[in-house]
């Protein structure tokens, strides 16, 4: 959907997505109509009164005073006691609704495709989930519930004027032309002196920021006191601004007082005049002076409340538009073919790949991988290794080409089925905030309590965990923090490879972390990697050189394609891209061989690979095809 | 002003009350123009609008009564014409002129009200950016700088929220008194009846505060919870695509979002009966005036435009009383946003004065550290002293390595060269070429090299290591020699002698 839909469009739609917004709207605005007759009472009984009672023939009649009081007491206390339900119902609607559509709005973004979900777009998408929605939240609950009933209250107070006396009401009526157009002229320049005012802030916020990140060079420098000029000359930008928008906002106010007093005045003139003639009694005209007052009060809230309302407009198009967004990756749900059990064997056929707006980043693929094999991915940064790997776990779906896994097009396999049979551990270990076991968990989401922690602790000690566990000072109720970083990052890739091994899948799509961690750790990964693919199907984007010499097979990419592929030591041999082979970031002395390194030693090498040779063919029966 | 000046006038003492009108005070005594003019204003509309009441029930008595009736106009307006039809035209001129004049104390007072409100937390930011260029650095360390980042922006604007409306509150104060003066000249029971609708009122003010708070502030931590658990989520997005954990993941935020749902819909039905309520009151005391000036009316004691006089003012002291309670409603949040731009002026009046001597700013340099102990602010004003009993020679153009584990206090000594941590004992001094004490403090070569951008603090030029980490223009003559400084122990004392031999030991 686009951001130019229209307002009714976007109030059809935004209704629809919450229901609860609608319910019971009728009753409500029927009440709201009640409550506005209701506060209308207060001029009527001071015209009856002062025309039946103050003035009666003969002087005061009491009987009449009070009886009209104890009826406008109870006619004020009923209206108000209108006003509370109608004002409890909107609050719970419109609640209601936007819980719906918070929650909705979450679901969807979780929905969208990986490439969709970039850093920039995140803090995007929570300002739709939490500032936008706010916004709706306001539009709701005051400035629309206000400017409805604003605007049923200067309907019947007009009405009533109009009943009293339509002369003086129109009278009255053009009284207050000059105000709504200059109101109409100033809104949109207070507006704009607001905005000017919000966004000299935003200057002076980046100016503070700026510097406390360079304190030390600054103090280091001595230029505290230019840094202090510059900070200075925002402030007093922002101060010219506020003043602006002071005077400018006044205007608005004066306007409306002036308004005001004139349609008073003209009621006064007008109605005296009329009285003079008969036309209208004496109570009409002071019931007037209120009634004016009655009627300009809410029209001046309206024409306030229109700012405010164009920004809440805005924000609920946002979350509207971000719940319309079209899927690119749709779940087949349950018409779709699930992967069966225990078939984790990849077949890849031409597969391109563009980006949307971007170049083409895998350019016709070809890659069988049987079950129970071990393919490592290796290749420059940009070579399409991730881009590759996010295919087979369907974080995208490819432009061109089929990714299948048992058999099975993945565009064809159920969301659930997919994510029971392939996992995932990324490079990054992302940990939500919260225990062990509760991060855990998301991996056996049906698990009991007691099931989880046996099975969780049996995962720990077949990866050769259990003494890091054990180490840990509350064990699985260890606290991780925000995004794990109460751990270390070694630590978080070891709490995301037992999540994958709680998965049990059949594939495993690993990429290997290029951060440095402490030579323990690096040891518990590794072996813990190794009981994880074991007997599984598996990709590793591989970053270590010994990852690769592991893999039965070792698949070179280069600018989107898949330009080498067989085992490691028939690639040294043959002399291939070794540049690719030898992956950046290899820290460890022992594997960080160089090509000439490895091209001085040629005798090792060849020895290593007639070993493996028969492993290696036994793969090459399989369809293959190294491209070039 | 000096910083000590300008955090003395943050100072905040005493219970609510007085800590009120602290703050207050404080913004009086910055903007006394602005807020007088704006004061004075409010004040003149308060009386001219009570006038207008008064002539409203003045004209109903004296021209309309009579002149529909057909009798004579009576009273002022008698004397100026017997033609109704003129009477009333005249009314009405005065009617607008009233009108005209009210429309532009309102701008006056709407204008200055703003300008007075703007220069506070455009004060409120000076102090806050004077600060941030003179704090200690330990402070911006153990800050975050979200910390400077709010007392710049929020934290200003909620110290001057109770400032928007306190012209107005002044001048309906003024107005308050001048309806009451009026309607007891005119009847005490009118006077009476009229007045109580301000304590019920203000009672209702008072207790809506008291339950809503605490409300609020459960829907202000749902809120935070909300946004927490968004912005964890979208942050592991690819995790919970990777675990199929799209569902679960709503789920957890579903049951947060209708923690919050419902504690709104509280906050909201709240609201619901607040809002009746206080619109009930005024026209609630409406019928009573008429009633009370009914019975009055009948003993001849007042006349009927004394009642819609009387009526009118009501309505109009119903908003200033409401203004009352915006300023008391902002007031807790504002002392606390007060409080915190207050504790940055003070933080920032905790930082040495610049010494005197001017150094030489020719030629390479020598560093002398004679038994310095240098400290560091931790943060909350403490001085934790880092390293003790330095002494340290390093000669004009040699580079000395500085070398040690994490939190041996390498990076504080380069920092005590450059005067950026700061020595705690008079003794503790770095000197210029010319080898003479000065009150210890240094800052780089740079620095040295532009005096004028420098406080006129005395400038050590430091020797070539100094130089060396700050620019790499290092050249031929920083590669001639080089020392090696072992920083591992500065604490302990036996230290002392490997600190004062090592540059010699290159």
């Amino acid at each position: 959907m686009s951001d130019d839909m229209t307002t009714r469009h976007l109030l059809r739609r935004g209704l629809e997505l919450s229901p609860e917004f609608r319910r019971g709207l009728g009753v409500t605005l029927a009440l709201a109509a009640v409550a506005a007759t209701g506060r209308a009472a207060t001029p009527f009984l001071t015209q009856r009164i002062t025309d039946l009672g103050l003035l009666a023939p003969g002087g005061v009649d009491m009987e009449v005073v009070v009886l009209y009081a104890l009826g406008g007491v109870v006619v004020l206390v009923m209206s108000a006691m209108v006003a509370w339900r109608v004002r409890r119902r909107m609050v719970a609607a419109s609640e209601a609704g936007l819980a719906t559509l918070r929650i909705r709005a979450f679901g969807k973004v979780h929905e969208l495709s990986v490439l969709t979900q970039n850093e920039e777009q995140r803090g995007r998408y929570v300002s739709r989930v939490t500032g936008d929605v706010e916004t709706i939240r306001d539009l709701m609950q005051w400035t629309g519930a206000a400017m409805i009933i604003s605007a049923m209250e200067s309907a019947v107070v007009f009405l009533v004027m109009l009943l009293y006396s339509w002369k003086l009401s129109l009278l009255v009526l053009l009284a207050f032309i000059p105000m709504v157009m200059s109101l109409l002229w100033i809104q949109p320049r207070v507006r704009a002196a607001f905005q000017t005012v919000r966004s000299r802030m935003a200057d002076l916020l980046g100016r503070v920021s700026e510097q406390l990140v360079g304190i030390s060079t600054i103090r280091a420098y001595g230029v505290q006191q230019r840094m202090r000029d510059q900070l200075g000359e925002e402030i007093d930008g922002i101060l010219k601004a506020e003043k602006r928008a002071s005077l400018l906002a006044s205007l608005n106010f004066s306007s409306t007082v002036l308004g005001q007093s004139l349609a008073t005045g003209i009621a006064l003139i007008g109605g005296t005049h009329l009285a003079l003639r008969g036309e209208i009694t004496v109570g009409t005209v002071v019931a007037f002076a209120f009634l004016v007052y009655m009627f300009s009060g809410p029209l001046m809230w309206i024409i306030e409340m229109l700012a405010e309302m164009q920004r809440a407009i805005v924000g609920w198009r946002r979350v509207v538009s971000l719940v319309d967004e079209e899927l690119t990756v749709a779940d087949p749900g349950g018409d779709g073919t699930p992967i069966p059990h225990g078939r984790g064997d990849l077949r890849i056929e031409g597969v391109h790949l563009t980006y949307p707006g971007g170049p083409e980043v895998l350019r016709g693929i070809d890659l069988e991988l049987p079950a129970g094999r071990r393919l490592a991915l290796v290749g420059q940064t940009g070579s399409g290794k991730t881009s590759l790997a996010r295919l087979m776990s369907r974080f995208f779906d490819p432009t061109e080409g089929t990714v299948r896994v048992g058999g099975v097009d993945l565009r064809d396999v159920p969301m659930d089925s997919l994510r029971r049979s392939v996992a995932v551990v990324p490079q990054e270990g992302f940990l939500f905030d919260g225990t062990l076991r509760s991060n855990l968990a998301y991996a056996l989401p049906d698990a009991s309590h007691d099931d989880l922690e046996r099975r969780c602790l049996a995962a720990f000690e077949s990866l050769g965990l259990d003494g890091w566990i054990q180490r840990l000072p509350a064990g699985l109720d260890t606290h991780v923090g925000p995004r794990g970083e109460l751990l270390s990052a070694g630590e978080r890739q070891l709490v995301s490879i037992a999540r994958a091994y709680l998965r049990d899948p059949d594939l495993l799509i690993l990429d290997e972390a290029t951060s440095a961690v402490d030579p323990a750790t690096e040891v518990r990964i590794s072996r813990a990697l190794e009981s994880l693919m074991q007997g599984r199907t598996a990709v590793v984007i591989a970053h270590r050189l010994s990852t690769a010499e592991r893999a039965d097979v070792v698949g070179v990419m280069e600018q989107g394609e898949l330009v080498e592929l067989g085992h490691h030591d028939d690639l040294v041999a043959a002399g291939a891209s070794t540049r690719a082979c030898t992956p950046r970031g290899s820290r460890r002395p022992g594997t960080d061989a160089t090509r000439r390194d490895r091209r001085a030693t040629p005798s090792r090498h060849r020895r290593v690979a007639l070993s493996a040779r028969g492993r290696v063919r036994s793969w090459k029966d399989g369809r293959h095809a190294a491209r070039r | 002003m000096t910083p000590r000046d300008q955090a003395t006038r943050y100072a905040l003492s005493g219970r609510f009350t007085h800590k009120a009108s602290q703050l207050l005070a404080h913004a009086v005594r910055d903007q006394p123009l602005h807020f007088g003019v704006a004061v004075a204003a409010a004040a003149a509309f308060s009386l001219l609008t009570v006038a207008f009441g008064t002539l409203l029930g003045e004209i109903t008595d004296q021209v309309v009564i009579p002149g529909v009736a057909g009798e004579p106009i009576e009273g002022y307006w008698g004397t100026l014409t017997q033609d109704p039809s003129t009477a009333i035209w005249l009314a009405g001129a005065v009617f607008l002129g009233i009108g005209v004049l009210n429309a532009i104390l309102v701008g006056v007072r709407r204008t200055m009200q703003g300008f007075a409100v703007a220069g506070v937390g455009a004060r409120h930011r000076r102090v806050v950016a004077d600060a941030l260029a003179s704090l200690p650095l330990g402070w911006h360390r153990s800050n975050p700088s979200g910390r400077m980042l709010s007392a710049m922006s929020s934290d200003s604007e909620t110290a001057t929220s109770p400032l928007h409306p306190f012209a107005f509150t002044v001048g309906s104060f003024v107005m308050m008194i001048a309806a009451g003066v009026t309607m007891w000249r005119m009847d005490p029971w009118l006077a009476l009846t009229g007045l109580a609708v301000v304590p019920v009122i203000f009672a209702i003010n008072v207790a809506y505060e008291r339950v809503i708070t605490p409300r609020w502030d459960a829907g202000q931590s749902l809120r935070a919870d909300v946004s927490t658990i968004a912005h964890e989520s979208f942050e592991g997005g690819t995790v919970v695509k990777a675990l199929g954990a799209e569902a679960r993941e709503t789920e957890r935020f579903a049951r947060v979002t209708n923690g919050l749902r419902d504690a709104d819909t509280k906050v909201g039905h709240t609201s619901a009966w607040f809002e009746p309520l206080m619109d009930l009151i005024v026209p609630l005391g409406a019928v009573a005036l008429m009633v009370v000036g009914a019975l009055r009316a009948s003993e001849g004691a007042v006349s009927v435009g004394n009642v819609v006089s009387a009526i009118y003012l009501v309505t109009l002291m119903a908003v200033p009383i409401r203004g009352l309670g915006w300023v008391l409603g902002q007031m807790p949040q504002a002392l606390v946003a007060f409080r915190r731009v207050g504790e940055i002026a003070t933080a920032a009046t905790e930082v040495d004065e610049p010494g005197h001597v001017t150094i030489p700013t020719s030629g390479a340099a020598a560093l002398t550290f004679d038994r310095a102990s240098i400290g560091a602010d931790d943060g909350d004003g403490e001085l934790s002293v880092i390293l003790r009993d330095i002494t340290l020679d390093l000669r004009p153009g040699t580079v000395t390595a500085l070398v040690g584990s994490t939190g041996s206090g390498k990076s504080t000594l380069a920092l005590a060269a450059a005067r950026l941590a700061r020595p705690v004992e008079e003794r503790s001094t770095s000197t210029a070429p010319t080898s003479r004490p000065s009150r210890g403090s240094a800052t780089t070569s740079h620095s040295c090299r532009r005096p004028r951008l420098s406080s006129p603090a005395p400038c050590v030029t430091t020797s070539r290591w100094a130089r060396t980490t700050t620019t790499p223009r290092c050249g031929t003559r920083c590669a001639a020699r080089m020392s090696w400084t072992w920083s591992s122990g500065c604490r302990a004392t036996a230290a002392r002698d490997s600190m004062r031999c090592s540059p010699s030991a290159a």
